[in-house]
């Protein structure tokens, strides 16, 4: 299991068209990943799991990834957070 | 230890502040209360200083009773102990004495225009509701023919299509993908779903969907006891599944064991039905018809009369 620490710096925070990026990006891999705020943790890959957490602006987040392609997964999911969302071509 | 907002409690119960001292949130490890009788009269052996502290008419009508030294020295030990919070009963003036220590020690001093015992009550179930262990996990909440059901299972099994067959059949959701679990008793469990997604729905292929606004108040419901969980999976060639029920499996959430079926999904496989079967088999087990074990029963009365004739 491996985990990355994140500040979120997205002006409207993790709305919903963000958050769905980002469970697509999860969906690609086998991995379990997490998303946790707080004492609160959402499964990455169900929107509304990750739409419940509540994040926003300066919130501080942890990526957990678990499985056999983690390092990718983290990877890919880092990403796309320091991308504040926007996916690369 | 939990926290709980100084600003919640008094909503919830009524409370008028007195003096805050600052104090945002209150520390707490149980739901217990004590009352300070003893205290009063100077017995500080077995002092709970850590609970909410309640004064109710038995113990301001013993200080007024006591002479001005003693009664000092004894509300100064008492408030020196860094108490949670002390809270006044059936709206009684407070004399000044009282308020003085309070705001020496800066300890939150509240009071209620409820009777004693009625407030401790309320307060008891408040806190209990508010310190119990909780836990999120990933599934669909739904309450059928008055039975909890929790759908759990991989992303992408058919967890919410099933729940919406369910809805669809007059059943009802509390939450979809995120499931607040709270242990409020020993062997009772509370779901509910996150404030945010209340009564959404995910659906692949469609988007999010709000089950209230599609299916009418009647199709959702806030919080549920669980009583049972139905775990789905892709059928394994190779497992065996339960063909008779005579067995019980259980899987435990935050130490509460609940009865679990495992449900192997397969193509053309009505699953919505299937929960609603055994929605009402459970309910026939808790009036104490077991199917299984009558056609157990019969069975063996039968070879019985066979054998003897």
């Amino acid at each position: 299991m491996i985990e990355k620490e994140f500040v979120i710096d997205n002006e409207a925070g993790l709305h919903a068209r963000p958050a769905a990026r980002l469970i697509k990006a999860a969906d690609a891999f086998d991995s379990e990943i997490r998303i946790i705020k707080g004492d609160k943790i959402g499964n990455a890959k169900s929107l509304l799991s990750v739409l419940a957490l509540g994040i926003f602006k300066g919130n501080k987040i942890t990526i957990q990834a678990d499985g056999p392609d983690e390092v990718s997964a983290l990877y890919r999911i880092s990403r796309l957070i320091e991308n504040n969302f926007v996916e690369e071509d | 230890m939990s926290k709980i907002p100084l600003e919640d409690l008094v909503k919830k119960l009524e409370l008028e502040i007195i003096f805050d001292g600052g104090v945002r949130e209150i520390e707490l490890a149980t739901s217990d209360i004590n009352r300070p009788g003893l205290h009063f009269a100077g017995f500080f052996d077995y002092f709970s200083k850590e609970r909410i502290q309640v004064i109710g008419k038995s113990e301001m009508s013993y200080l007024s009773k006591l002479d001005r030294d003693k009664k000092l020295e004894h509300l100064d030990e008492f408030f020196s102990a860094d108490l949670p919070c002390v809270i006044v009963t059936r709206g009684m003036e407070i004399p000044k004495y009282i308020v003085d220590c309070a705001v020496k020690y800066n300890c939150p001093l509240l009071r209620s225009h409820k009777a004693t015992t009625i407030l401790m009550n309320k307060l008891v179930n408040y806190l209990d509701s508010e310190l119990a262990p909780r836990i999120t996990r990933h599934g669909v909440l739904l309450d059928v023919y008055g039975v909890g059901i929790l759908l759990m299972g991989e992303s992408g099994i058919g967890k919410s299509e099933t729940a919406l067959e369910l809805i669809k059949r007059g059943h009802r959701l509390v939450a979809d993908d995120a499931v607040e679990i709270k242990k409020v008793a020993e062997h009772r469990l509370i779901g509910d779903s996150p404030e945010l997604i209340r009564h959404f729905m995910e659906v692949r292929g469609i988007g999010i969907i709000d089950v209230k606004a599609l299916y009418g108040v009647g199709a959702v419901i806030n919080a549920k006891a669980i009583d049972m969980v139905m775990y789905m999976e892709f059928w394994d060639n190779n497992k065996e599944y339960d063909r008779l029920g005579l067995v019980e499996n259980y899987i435990e959430i935050l130490g509460v064991k609940l009865p679990k079926v495992e449900l192997p999904v397969r193509p053309g496989r009505n699953l919505a039905i299937i929960v609603e079967v055994a929605a009402r088999n459970w309910r026939l087990k808790q009036m104490g018809y077991h199917a299984a074990k009558e056609l157990d029963r019969r069975l063996n009365d039968f070879i019985q009369q066979n054998s003897d004739s």
